[in-house]
């Protein structure tokens, strides 16, 4: 029945078509680059802990390496885990599940986007290997991606691996929905999760291309001599930050809409109820996410001297952004109104989220608006600030949907208690890293600073942070232990462990076999993923 | 729209009268005394906002609890208009906090760009990894903070009680000057200017910091900014003026 | 900044007359960006009126240093600027700026500056905008142009002054916005700097011209405004994700039947 009990076979994985398998390859590559990524963060938080340079003899050591450190966090967080995590791994093993499709439109795309991605993790990681690792930032700003001796370029290849990696998904995952949907699956039937996907992959597809273009500027001017961002010779600096910024921006929502469609699916299922008020969520809430994400990225810029009325007129189209978002806000609580809550692993994870969720978004008010944000930017309070809503919030998002969809990915059931246990030391451990640097940040802490000799009063502050930082050190080896020893010899799940009444759940088995529906799917019109049987 | 949320959120705000009285007298709007106000005001806008989200969750978190495992939820079914109202009336109530921020905000950074007339100018220069600053008369400052182990230079002296607007450029990569006492903030780019402006009111030592990544001493990229008395800038000056240290 | 004229530097150029080190005269524009002219700066008219910097101000100015004796590079510095402003521009003539054009000799007077201007033969309707004009104070002189780095030397055997020719396009809150040289761009330079002297202060109707001036920077180099590549890459890159997207929607239709059957 499993494609895994006809034994395992490396060449199969290497060339395999099957979203199922090409999912796992990204879960597995993307928690690679996570616990990497992760290592580097927990050198960073002992490196702040105390004055001076702490790991690290002299201050010329400790400044290059630790800004590496930055570099490798920044790129691998987020090119390397928390987008694929979330449109590789999540999109590729349940979006055709859930749209009862057998496969993807283009499955051999699809494995190419996938080692492409690997590729991506690979130049990553070389970082580690080749003299002078990059130590731009994963912002790589000129003049100082430009002029620093460190090797930019490879920077510039992971961005374009990645980039190209996520191109070919969304233009197959677009297709996919669009033309392979079950027979009678109308828009307002797909799950939560499907539509997030369309969203973020809309958005994917549309600015990837900037942000290629202007890392492919950037490495012309460094190793080619030309000008583009040379303002010597006409060249523009800020317009890569422009560039930069009108994809990035946009990325977090690649990132927040499939985090946000997992909890969706979750929070749903664990309360046995239908989603509260469905359609503004789709229509206002991600659709309108789409529409504004393209025209609130100066706030990036706020301190980097566009002219007035650019920072006053994207001070409001960033603040609107709290319009959709509260759409979707409202309709994630009101899922649980008259619920029937009962709570494992992933619905712990998923309420966890809404309390991150809420600190991350709100936090992210006064950012928007021009004049507070010229004293926050670039602060401590930024950074607590995107860790809230794009680190952890999303990151809890992944580990959520790793323990709902364990019994479906493995037919074995991911240990409850022992994923408890880890939840609490990461949800302990981030808020007691990142509290702290709310508060430091306010007071004037600036990013990416190793050393503070000039505010001695935050030493202690930095130290509760690495204290928070070890705590979820723990819990993520739990998790991921967890992970490994549950798919290994794990207790056998029910098919159907948490009466999900999404298609991927009640109509193929656990793990699906090649082909996963064992009957074609076809639904009716009164059909619905969170149809729990309330009304029969 | 506005108003409403005005008397809204001005209920919860009875206290807080600062920009108001400085309005009053006259005095020049000061960016700091601004951003601590608007700071405040917003901070209880996200406490309520977040506090209702937060305060229902819990409750229904735990009110919800299923007391079997068959047990299945009973959440509304919304109808067609009730529907259109869960969608227009919330989306209204954001936007109108939205905009009543955006009025706000939009007030202090006018503040923020309206440099006073009799404001003194220094220019600043920063490169990797040094601030340097020149007054209008020619005197130039600079401030070393890791030579042999021990600070040494002045780094920016100004006068109390008059406004200092600073003219910023770079010679190398993109820097930004972080005046954290005095809430201000603006990158420095090379072949651009760019200008802030602050009002020191009382004498006191603060530091400016780089806050845009720049390279192996970024974290050492910083400088003392002291606010002395006039007669003290006056002194200050003058034996600057003939060399001194 | 300012070198003074004085025998040394006379005797300087004098042995190397027609071949004058142009470099003397650069402006380093970048140093003196930004730096801001007395709006209190006292200045009078060809008929003696006297007036204030801040007057001009209202809009974008463009100051052009000149000396009304000049019977070389100033007149022609003034006259292709006026060539220049009767080409068709984004503005016209005085909507949205003004021209000072200001005696940095001070033995210029009325008489030198009624000349001057006969010669210049501004039209009768850009009187109002184009003003000729000296400094009140000639104690002045040093201290403003100085200021704003610009440098000239009195060279007694050929009875004339070496400068630079420069115009310099001051913001209405008197910053030196742009330097352009004033002999060697076109209209459209100008029409740019202007642009920029006005910190992003436009008119809702100029909108398309505002737009239009982000498809430019300047080159410090060329001293003059080049086409910004990177944001006609960027552009096209969104483009281009524009189509894939497009394409992704509709081109596939035929792919549905076949995959499925694959699979």
């Amino acid at each position: 029945m499993s494609a895994q009990s006809h034994g395992f076979s490396l060449k199969e994985w290497i060339f395999t078509t099957d979203h199922k398998r090409i999912g796992i390859l990204y879960l597995i590559g993307s928690v690679a680059a996570f616990a990497v990524a992760g290592i580097m963060a927990l050198l960073i938080r002992v490196e702040q802990s105390s004055l001076g340079p702490t790991v690290f003899g002299s201050i010329e050591d400790a400044g290059n390496h630790y800004n590496t450190f930055l570099y490798f966090h920044g790129a691998a967080m987020i090119l390397g885990f928390l987008i694929p995590g979330l449109t590789g791994f999540a999109a590729n093993y349940f979006l055709p599940l859930m749209i009862g499709a057998k496969d993807v439109a283009f499955p051999r795309i699809n494995a190419l986007s996938v080692w492409l991605f690997w590729a991506g993790i690979v130049m990553a990681l070389l970082t580690f290997l080749v003299p002078d690792g990059p130590d731009v930032m994963w912002t790589g700003y000129p003049p100082y991606s430009i002029k620093t001796g460190a090797n930019t370029a490879f920077y510039v290849f992971t961005v374009h691996l990645m980039g190209f990696a996520s191109i070919l998904g969304a233009v197959n995952f677009l297709v996919t929905v669009i033309y392979m949907r079950a027979p009678g699956m109308g828009w307002n039937q797909l799950n939560m999760f499907v539509w997030s996907t369309v969203t973020a992959f809309i958005i994917q597809l549309v600015f990837v291309p900037v942000l290629a273009a202007a890392v492919t500027m950037l490495l012309f001017d460094k190793y080619l001599g030309t000008n583009f961002f040379n303002p010597d010779l006409g060249g523009d600096v800020l317009l890569y930050q422009n560039l930069f910024w009108f994809y990035s921006h946009p990325a977090v929502y690649v990132i927040l809409l499939p985090a946000l469609g997992i909890l969706f699916e979750i929070v749903s299922t664990m309360s046995k109820n239908p989603i509260f008020n469905y359609k503004a969520a789709v229509y206002g809430g991600m659709w309108g996410i789409v529409l504004i994400s393209g025209e609130v990225w100066v706030h990036h810029l706020y301190v980097s001297g566009m002219p007035n009325w650019i920072r006053i007129g994207q001070m409001v189209s960033t603040l609107l952004i709290s319009v959709p978002v509260g759409l979707l806000t409202i309709s994630l609580f009101g899922t649980l109104f008259r619920g029937a809550i009962t709570y494992n692993v992933s619905m712990t994870y998923a309420v966890s989220c809404l309390f991150l969720f809420l600190i991350g978004g709100l936090t992210g008010i006064p950012l928007a608006m021009t004049a507070l944000d010229l004293h926050l930017s670039e602060t401590a309070f930024v950074h607590a600030h995107f860790h809230y809503i794009m680190g952890i919030f999303a990151a809890f998002s992944v580990f959520a949907a790793v323990y709902h969809w364990f019994p479906k990915m493995t037919g074995k059931i991911a240990n409850e208690r022992t994923g408890k246990i880890g939840f609490w030391f990461n949800f302990i451990g981030v808020n007691v890293t990142f509290i702290p640097l709310f508060k430091i940040g306010v007071e004037g802490m600036p990013r990416r600073y190793f050393d503070y000799q000039m505010f001695p009063q935050f030493e202690t502050y930095h130290m509760i942070a690495m204290v928070g930082a070890l705590l979820i050190a723990v819990g993520i080896a739990i998790t991921i232990l967890n992970w490994i020893m549950s798919a290994a010899k794990g207790e056998r799940a029910p098919e159907n462990p948490w009466n999900s009444a999404s298609l991927e759940w009640t109509h193929c088995p656990s793990p699906p076999g090649p082909g996963n529906f064992p009957k074609d799917v076809v639904v009716t019109a009164d059909w619905t993923p969170y149809d729990y049987g309330r009304k029969k | 729209m506005k108003a409403r949320i005005l008397a809204v959120v001005g209920g919860l705000l009875p206290g807080m009268p600062v920009l108001a009285e400085a309005a009053e007298a006259g005095a020049i709007q000061d960016p700091a005394a601004g951003w601590d106000h608007l700071w405040n005001e917003v901070l209880i806008d996200l406490t309520v906002m977040g506090g209702v989200f937060a305060a229902l969750a819990v409750w229904w978190l735990i009110k919800y609890k299923a007391t079997s495992p068959t047990q299945i939820g009973r959440g509304p079914k919304l109808s067609r208009a009730q529907t259109w109202s869960w969608a227009l009336v919330p989306a209204f109530v954001f936007m109108a906090d939205d905009f009543f921020l955006a009025a706000k905000g939009w007030t202090l950074w006018n503040i923020y760009r309206t440099v006073p007339e009799n404001a003194m100018e220094v220019k600043v220069t920063g490169m990797m990894w040094n601030w340097q600053f020149e007054y209008e008369n020619g005197v130039t400052t600079q401030f070393y903070p890791l030579e042999e182990g021990e600070a040494k230079g002045d780094g920016l002296v100004v006068p109390v009680g008059r406004p200092v607007v600073l003219r910023m450029t770079s010679l190398d990569v993109v820097h930004s000057f972080g005046l954290t006492d005095y809430r201000v903030k603006e990158d420095l780019m090379p072949g651009r200017i760019t200008y802030i402006w602050f009002y020191p009111k009382e004498v006191k030592e603060s530091v400016v910091t780089c806050t845009e990544y720049c390279g192996m001493k970024h974290s050492y990229m910083y400088a003392p900014v002291k606010a002395v008395s006039a007669t003290d800038f006056d002194s200050w000056m003058n034996k600057k003026k003939q060399g001194g240290a | 900044m300012l070198v003074a004229p004085s025998p040394a530097s006379s005797q300087y150029f004098r042995q190397r007359e027609s071949n004058i080190d142009p470099k003397i005269f650069h402006i380093d524009d970048k140093t003196f960006l930004g730096v801001k002219l007395d709006p209190a700066l006292k200045l009078k008219d060809g008929t003696g009126r006297e007036f204030t910097l801040k007057e001009m101000l209202e809009t974008p100015l463009i100051l052009v240093f000149s000396y009304y004796r000049c019977d070389g590079s100033c007149s022609a510095v003034n006259s292709a600027l006026k060539a220049l402003l009767e080409e068709p521009g984004r503005m016209a003539m005085g909507q949205g700026f003004r021209v000072l054009t200001l005696s940095f000799d001070e033995h210029d007077d009325a008489v030198t500056l009624g000349k001057f201007a006969t010669d210049l033969d501004l039209p009768e309707e850009w009187k109002e905008k184009w003003t000729l004009a000296l400094f009140a104070d000639p104690g002045d002189i040093k201290r403003v142009t100085g200021r704003v780095g610009f440098k000239f030397f009195w060279s007694a055997p050929d009875m004339t002054f070496f400068h630079p020719n420069v115009l310099i396009f001051l913001s209405p809150d008197g910053r030196v916005a742009r330097y352009l040289n004033a002999m060697s761009n076109d209209r459209q330079d100008l029409d740019m700097a202007i642009l920029e002297a006005r910190k992003s202060q436009f008119e809702p109707h100029e909108i398309v011209d505002y737009v239009a001036s982000l498809c430019f920077s300047y080159s410090f180099k060329d001293g003059r405004y080049v086409y910004n590549i990177p944001l006609f890459v960027g552009a096209g890159s969104l483009l281009l994700g524009i189509l894939l997207l497009v394409g992704s929607l509709v081109i596939f239709k035929k792919k549905k039947v076949t995959t499925r059957e694959e699979a």
